[in-house]
């Protein structure tokens, strides 16, 4: 902690979890919600399906190849243990299928949780002047085209009301060492304005919560996350602790509830005021 | 505090080497993490095997790859006696 930090009186304390016990009368009752990217206690993902299960959702996840046991083990830890449907974004088939495995499960979906990002270790780090456009284009497709690519597969099954959350990393600035999926997070901020464009006249939602720097899985493969680590430790208005993801989580659920019935294409950042502030 | 019956080295190595589908003793306590390419889902991988068999809660996000199987098994055994 530096000098220019100014301590929260809660800094130490988890995220208050009131809100997340009214069972009966949750935030999310009844909702139908697909949620992906679960993979360890520390995502916000495995937060959200938590969250929305203790607000009245029923859920189902979706995980594929190596991670698939792994989200299964998950799955078993939250309150209704779910189905896990197989689902990689960058395969044809999966996406064809999807829609009628969740119809099976869920018969329809009143919001999407997208959770999902990758870039190969070279675009990544500080070598962005020498990334090739193959591992560009990986990251690109997977954490940003996939978005489009996942609401497209769920459309048949989305009414009007239907909410769809991304997870974001601010993209309006360049980070030290996350080159390549910083641009990815850019492209996905522009590929949320434009579905919130297209499916506004089904009346469904499309937002992104930027969170602010977590701990998690996809944080640790970044090279030099030390540096953004302290950075997030030090800098934000409102004290900001890299192992809660759950203040990210509760925003999602409220984007994914009935309360912001006319945000669409709006990116809420819950990173302790730190886009907004220069310290 | 519940203390549970954290893994011996050779039970740790043992783990580790399933997991990357490596050969018996090939991780020695000296080898690097990410000389035998362990990645994120591996670490995840040997945290849910470790806490299966032996109750230990490993935090994969506090794991660096750059760091010794020796440290990791330090890392198991503190893991042992922290968790409530």
């Amino acid at each position: 902690m530096t000098a220019r930090h100014r301590p929260h009186p809660a800094s130490d304390a988890v995220t208050p979890a009131a809100p997340e016990r009214r069972r009966g009368t949750g935030l999310l009752d009844g909702k139908r919600l697909l949620i992906t990217g679960v993979l360890t206690e520390s995502s916000i993902a495995y937060h959200v399906a938590r969250i929305a299960q203790n607000e009245g959702a029923r859920i189902v996840l979706t995980s594929f190849g190596r991670a698939m046991p792994i989200t299964r083990a998950m799955a078993e830890r939250l309150p209704q243990p779910p189905p896990v449907l197989p689902l990689d974004v960058t395969d044809t088939g999966d996406l064809t299928a999807l829609a009628g495995r969740v119809r099976k499960e869920l018969g329809a979906l009143d919001g999407i949780v997208h959770s999902i990002a990758f870039a190969p270790q070279n675009a990544l780090g500080g070598a962005f002047l020498e990334t090739p456009w193959t591992d560009v284009a990986t990251a690109l497709q997977v954490s940003a085209y996939s978005f489009k690519a996942l609401v497209s597969a769920c459309l048949p099954l989305l009414g009007p009301g239907a909410s769809v959350v991304g997870l974001d990393f601010d993209a309006a600035l360049a980070w030290p060492g996350y080159d390549w999926m910083g641009v990815s997070k850019a492209a996905l901020e522009s590929v949320t304005r434009y579905l919130a464009l297209y499916l506004g006249d089904r009346s469904i939602r499309v937002n992104l919560v930027a969170a602010g720097l977590i701990k998690t899985l996809a944080a640790r493969s970044i090279p030099g996350s030390a540096r953004l680590e302290e950075i997030w430790r030090t800098r934000p208005p409102i004290a900001w602790d890299v192992k809660d993801p759950v203040p990210a989580a509760q925003a999602c659920a409220v984007l994914l509830s009935d309360w912001l019935p006319s945000t669409t294409g709006e990116i809420l950042h819950v990173d302790g005021g730190l886009h907004a502030v220069m310290t | 505090m519940t203390d549970v019956t954290p893994p011996t080295f050779e039970q740790l190595a043992a783990i580790v080497e399933d997991k990357l589908g490596l050969p018996p003793r090939r991780i020695q306590p000296d080898t690097v993490l990410s000389e035998v390419d362990i990645d994120s889902l591996s670490l995840i991988e040997v945290s849910l095997a470790l806490e299966k068999q032996y109750g230990v809660h490993l935090e994969t996000e506090d794991v660096d790859t750059a760091i010794t199987a020796r440290d990791l098994h330090d890392l198991v055994l503190s893991a042992s006696t922290a968790r409530p």
